[in-house]
């Protein structure tokens, strides 16, 4: 399987999950976060990648991360206008083909998806997955 | 099918209110607690289920819910830790039958021990979603919508 | 109780990595079956490479799929246990050929596998009568113990790993964002420098067998050689360079090596190991060249040949030698013995204190020097240079180096006080000790099939201790003592 080069930007829960998984299956992993104390949430078993500490709005850190070299980004801030921010500069001014963003606002998906951005909403994801689990709980639930 | 099955949802918040508003509709019969009883203001006139205002692990409050006569319980709670305490309390305390948790952090869903209870991570579903995205991609053999093509 | 059983679980994974590795040292044990496309070997001989070969491949792959199911992420101190099992694995493999072919007693056989596996180059064995199987075997032997069996292991498997085997190995270099994308980077690196050393070298004057086993031997920065008098037997200016040049570069940390490949060289003149080295290695030359080669050798060219050369081996800790120290006076001797402490480079095949930390060191003694004179609000650079980026220096770093070197020279101390008390002399055994535990090689006369028994232990426990930097083998150690406990009497835990 081909390996990837991925930027996460965002080392808070999702970021630095995300990060152990990619790397852990053979992706080359770099993960940005303004704070250095972020990166303690990176596992130190399934994550081998490099970490940059900056402000991913400012150029220069992706920069410092080869974003030139970017297969994929994901922006995993806690923030939505951080996360389309960088995900609109890495889309349109270095050109990384494929960007993913997450957003907390669901009801800005779609204004997303228009300028060309793939978006994630852990929220919805979870929502979509708690009725699922409920229905299925009440159907079945005559039996004890 | 879902009539008179009984629900009992702990925090009002967005998911919680949503799932009580819902389920409600579908005529269920929700109790809803929550410790700050502005958070009910979410829910639809058409609520029909009753309204608990408190520490959801506060005996009187406990009492109040009739805790043992639930087909189901859920704990969306803002607090992992809560929430995790509310489903073994569910579950292993007084019998629930079905409960799912919400923890939002990865760390603490997975379990050394197994819990009886489903948890549902924000977290991991996301991540998965996307790290099963770029997996699938790639084993399509569609390398394509990731070829950079400054490289 | 829980404990004991999740320990037990932890284990498994433990232990299907040490099968790994171990299949991977019986892959190593078949390659001097090679010789005998050019001699002939008895079937006694030949069995004693190929049975414990196979029996480690099959061994070792079953218990690699018996036992590796979970797939689970190993963490520092597990990979730390892989360490000392697999090294465990590896010296013992290593010493069964040598004493079948070479006959030497259980204590000579082992220290000549630590010295293979460690990177050292000290000997026992007479390396004119030796048995060309062996040679090969060493040489082999040096080659897989510098590359490190970890990163061999994780190039290797397609399974999880993270860092933690890397660093528990003393290594913590990466070239790119993926342990695994590194590792297979590494090892392309390392072949590539192989086989142009030993098309080199050939063609300075080697035969083809001599050429491989010096190849390997010079870039592991081991210095095993063919031959009793080492490089020294060629006396050859040709084959001193190439060989100085192999040395270096196996002494480089393969972030450097690689920014050398992608010529990135301001970033390597900026790097702070590279600098010392460059400094060092005039200085050092260039003393020994004015006060104790140059009043002993005949021609001013033998003596800057010397000079040059020992200098570089002794610092690069390889132990090559094209001379003998028995008419050396004690400056020299005293100036070969402070290069062997220094060492090598970081993150390289290179043993001792490494250069990187005498770096830090000195950075930081200068930083405390001019402290006083500067004036309180001004921000100083403490930072070093690491492949592309600069990294600063922190307080945790330069008190852990210090832990570190205080160490190293009371172990230093110590083991030259055993060696002195068999009867060595003072200059025989600090120059002798600091060659063991720095890995070095080069041997001033203590170390040989005669020797003491104890003197050999401790040589042998003084290489491994400075080839794993003491605190693997004190953590993993300890981990292993107590989880041992563990499983084998629950019941205080509970």
């Amino acid at each position: 399987m081909k390996s990837l080069y991925v930027i996460v930007v965002g080392c808070g829960r999702l970021g630095a999950h995300l990060a152990n998984l990619l790397s852990q299956s053979g992706h080359r992993v770099v993960v940005i976060d303004r704070d250095k104390e972020s990166f303690s949430n990176l596992s130190s078993e399934a994550f081998s990648g490099f970490k940059v500490e900056g402000d991913a709005s400012e150029p220069e850190t992706l920069r410092q991360a080869k974003i030139g070299q970017a297969d994929l980004l994901i922006a995993a801030t806690r923030e939505d206008n951080v996360n389309i921010m960088v995900a609109l500069v890495a889309k349109k001014s270095f050109g990384v083909k494929n960007v993913m963003a997450r957003v907390y606002d669901t009801r800005r998906e779609g204004l997303y998806r228009e300028m060309g951005l793939e978006t994630v909403s852990p929220i919805l994801l979870a929502g979509e997955e708690f009725f699922r689990l409920v229905y299925k709980a009440l159907d079945a639930g005559g039996e004890k | 099918m879902l009539d008179d099955k009984r629900v009992l949802i702990v925090g009002c918040g967005r998911l919680g209110s949503q799932l009580a508003n819902r389920l409600n509709r579908e005529g269920c019969r929700i109790t809803i607690v929550d410790k700050d009883d502005s958070a009910f203001t979410a829910l639809e006139e058409e609520f029909q289920g009753i309204r608990l205002k408190g520490d959801a692990l506060d005996e009187s409050v406990m009492k109040e819910a009739h805790v043992r006569e639930y087909d189901l319980a859920i704990a969306v709670t803002g607090k992992d830790d809560l929430n995790l305490i509310l489903g073994l309390v569910a579950r292993e305390l007084f019998g629930v039958p079905r409960v799912i948790v919400r923890v939002r952090d990865p760390s603490r869903s997975d379990s050394l021990g197994g819990f009886k209870f489903i948890t549902v991570c924000p977290t991991n579903l996301a991540a998965d979603s996307i790290v099963n995205q770029v997996e699938s991609a790639l084993a399509g053999g569609d390398t394509r919508p990731f070829d950079n093509p400054a490289k | 109780m829980r404990e004991a059983q999740y320990l037990l679980s932890r284990y498994r994974g433990v232990l299907a990595y040490v099968g790994l590795i171990s299949a991977l040292v019986g892959l190593t044990m078949l390659f001097p079956l090679l010789t005998m496309l050019v001699q002939p070997m008895d079937s006694l001989a030949a069995s004693a490479f190929f049975v414990p070969g196979l029996m480690l491949i099959a061994g070792g792959l079953s218990v690699w799929k018996w036992l590796d199911s979970s797939k689970a992420t190993l963490t520092l101190q597990e990979g730390g246990v892989i360490v000392i099992l697999s090294w465990f694995v590896a010296i013992l493999s290593g010493m069964v050929p040598i004493m079948v072919l070479e006959k030497l007693n259980l204590t000579q056989a082992i220290f000549e596998s630590v010295s293979a596996w460690t990177t050292t180059g000290l000997s026992v064995i007479d390396a004119a009568k030796a048995n060309p199987a062996i040679l090969l075997w060493r040489s082999t032997m040096q080659l897989a113990g510098g590359a490190g069996l970890a990163i061999i292991m994780l190039a290797a498997i397609a399974g999880p790993g993270g860092t933690s085997l890397s660093t528990a190995e003393g290594r913590t270099d990466q070239l790119v964002p993926n342990v695994r994308a590194s590792a297979a980077m590494v090892i392309r690196i390392y072949s590539g420098c192989v086989i142009a050393g030993i098309l080199a070298l050939h063609i300075a004057g080697m035969n083809w067998f001599d050429a491989v086993n010096h190849s390997f031997c010079a870039l592991s920065t081991g210095g095993f050689s063919t031959k009793a008098e080492s490089i020294g037997y060629w006396d050859s200016p040709v084959i001193e360079s190439v060989t100085i040049v192999l040395m270096l570069v196996g002494n480089l940390n393969f972030v450097s090596a690689w920014c050398l490949l992608k010529g990135r060289f301001k970033a390597l003149s900026r790097n702070g190991e590279i600098r010392l080295v460059a400094a060092l290695i005039p200085i050092f030359a260039g003393l020994l060249l004015w006060l104790t080669c140059a009043p002993i050798y005949a021609s001013a060219s033998k003596a800057v040949r010397v000079a040059t050369f020992e200098t570089v081996s002794a610092l690069t800790t390889t132990g090559y030698s094209t001379v003998t120290y028995g008419n050396w006076n004690s400056f020299g001797i005293l100036l070969l013995i402070v290069l062997m402490l220094i060492g090598g480079g970081a993150c390289s095949t290179a043993g001792a204190i490494k250069q990187h930390r005498i770096y830090i060191l000195i950075r930081s003694l200068i930083l405390e020097i001019k402290r006083p004179f500067h004036p309180r609000t001004i921000v100083i650079d403490s930072s070093f240079q690491q492949g592309e980026d600069r990294i600063p220096i922190s307080d945790l770093q330069v008190r852990s180096i210090g832990n570190f070197v205080f160490l190293y020279l009371a172990t230093w101390i110590s083991g030259s006080a055993v060696l002195a008390a068999h009867g060595f002399g003072i200059r025989e055994s600090l120059f002798e000790f600091a060659s063991a535990l720095g890995t070095v090689g080069l041997s001033i006369g203590v170390t040989n099939a005669d020797a003491p028994v104890i003197v050999l232990w401790s040589e042998s426990a003084g290489m491994l201790l400075g080839r794993l930097e003491f605190f693997v083998i004190f953590t993993g150690a300890a981990k292993l003592a107590r989880d041992i406990f563990r499983i084998a009497k629950p019941e205080t835990a509970c």
